[in-house]
């Protein structure tokens, strides 16, 4: 075999690669089932007390296709912060910034990462998990809970969610995703306590969010 | 084929500048981003000089490359397919290190593939010199930069009060007399590893040393930097304990980082140095690598 022949044969893999790349970009976006904009304003005891809207610069960065970010208070006077992202085509319009990439630069350090089991029946049947990160500025402190929960799964790994997300793609053709963020501070030391109330609001909103989000099935 | 040693001829050329030209199109849109990186990412900001040093690593050895034996091997074609399956999967995963990286397999199986094993050996290093230049991935980098930067808040604290000034740490903050000192995502050192690292390995390339001296070049990139670090917060300390906090942050963002390439760099030509000529080993020949 020539050097010309070996050419002909790389370029034509080159050339089969760029059209694999083309066909896999053009998955067909899923859309929301319903808008985000109607979640609950209460949520067992907690009721909805304001909303933020971020600025256009930074859902553009995001590209993210419906989000809410609602502040929650409960009776005992705390307050629970709620992000939901979704993506109809995640890694085409745009793409999740996990709060561990993003958090540490706004003077917010990461103190601790774990991961915290939820009750509930979310998962396809398996239990399940999220991510929980305790982040610290000064002396104050915050707890962070965050998931994805993608077609019928809920994913609390970075790696994991890459994995699924590779695998639905060239299977099911779906790439649509959502990423949800529980923020948390804690009051007067008492981070424990703080887990529990924002584990037991995070166990509320991954039930409620079923009925939004495209699932295992469309 | 294998067995019979091709020489360079014009086909071989010819071959090779199309197929090099086909790989850096298909690639384009995946490298082209890379710039972006490099001047928005301060972590990255030596990312430019990297492709020209490893262009200068294979123009150092051209005389070598030119009599080399032209022995195309068919494993090339696995590594060139293994590498076109990461760029497809990494695209559809929208995993940006995974799709960069995939462009230096593709390469070296490409070297492989047309030249041979001789030239793969020979351009190995320079090849994967490049992944100094494809940023970690922020999940990544940031598991390492935080425990690193409490050991460097750590090590800061010791070496500050042994010079006799109070201090008084809680996390990632130093607490001083005057003002408090706060050891940042910047200053967590892993910046100025990364770069080390790609300077060692170019150091430890360029120079004619024994295998094993080229190694311990290599790997001193990690205490070198840490030291550097260290001096650079201890003096930002020192600063802030004499003209308050503001001095300190003004000059630890704009300056201090200057000072810790340099430490760093200075380190390292010394340590070549002293790994080179005086020990020399007679028995080594220029370039075995």
């Amino acid at each position: 075999m020539g050097q010309i022949v070996r050419s002909l044969i790389i370029l034509l893999l080159f050339a089969a690669t760029s059209v694999l790349l083309h066909a896999t970009s053009s998955v067909t976006a899923v859309p929301i089932k319903k808008t985000l904009a109607e979640f609950p304003a209460r949520i067992g005891q907690w009721r909805l007390i304001d909303s933020y809207l971020s600025s256009s610069d930074i859902l553009e960065m995001l590209g993210v296709k419906d989000y809410i970010q609602y502040n929650y208070a409960n009776p005992q006077g705390d307050q629970v912060n709620l992000y939901i992202g979704y993506y109809d085509a995640v890694g085409v319009t745009g793409s999740y910034h996990s709060p561990k990439n993003c958090l540490p630069g706004g003077g917010w350090g990461i103190a601790e990462v774990k991961k915290v089991p939820l009750q509930g029946d979310t998962n396809r049947g398996k239990p399940v998990t999220v991510a929980e990160m305790l982040i610290q500025n000064g002396s104050e402190y915050q707890v962070v809970l965050y998931w994805y929960q993608n077609r019928g799964r809920i994913i609390h790994s970075e790696y994991w969610e890459k994995v699924y997300l590779v695998l639905d793609a060239l299977f099911k053709g779906r790439r649509d995703g959502s990423f949800v963020r529980i923020m948390m501070h804690v009051k007067d030391g008492d981070i424990q306590g703080t887990e529990e109330k924002a584990t037991q609001f995070a166990e509320q909103v991954q039930v409620l969010l079923q009925d939004y989000l495209p699932g295992a099935t469309i | 084929m294998n067995t019979r040693a091709a020489e360079w001829d014009r086909n071989t050329a010819l071959s090779l500048g199309v197929v090099l030209a086909g790989l850096l199109l298909l690639y384009f849109p995946y490298l082209k981003t890379l710039l972006v990186d490099w001047e928005t990412n301060d972590n990255y900001s030596h990312g430019y000089f990297i492709p020209l040093l490893s262009l200068y690593m294979v123009y150092s050895i051209r005389d070598r490359l030119k009599n080399l034996p032209v022995q195309p091997g068919y494993w090339g074609l696995v590594l060139i397919l293994m590498g076109l399956g990461q760029l497809v999967i990494a695209k559809i995963g929208a995993e940006f290190f995974l799709q960069r990286t995939s462009f230096i397999v593709v390469l070296l199986g490409v070297i492989l593939f047309f030249l041979g094993t001789k030239y793969f050996k020979a351009l190995l290093v320079p090849v994967l010199y490049l992944v100094f230049m494809i940023p970690l991935p922020a999940v990544v980098w940031n598991k390492i930069a935080f425990p690193l930067q409490l050991f460097s808040s750590f090590l800061t604290e010791k070496v500050v009060s042994l010079l006799g000034i109070s201090v008084f740490r809680e996390g990632n903050i130093l607490h001083l007399a005057e003002t408090s000192l706060e050891v940042v995502d910047a200053c967590s050192g892993l910046r100025s590893l990364v770069t080390m690292f790609a300077l060692s390995a170019a150091f430890a390339w360029l120079q004619s040393l024994p295998v094993w001296k080229k190694w311990l070049l290599f790997f001193m990139a990690a205490p070198i930097a840490i030291f550097a670090n260290i001096i650079r917060l201890t003096g930002t300390a020192i600063l802030a304990s004499r003209y308050g906090g503001d001095v300190a942050q003004g000059f630890l963002h704009e300056f201090s980082g200057m000072v810790t390439f340099f430490v760093g760099l200075g380190l390292l030509i010394g340590l070549s140095v002293l790994l080179g000529s005086p020990f020399r080993d007679p028995s080594v020949t220029i370039g075995t690598r």
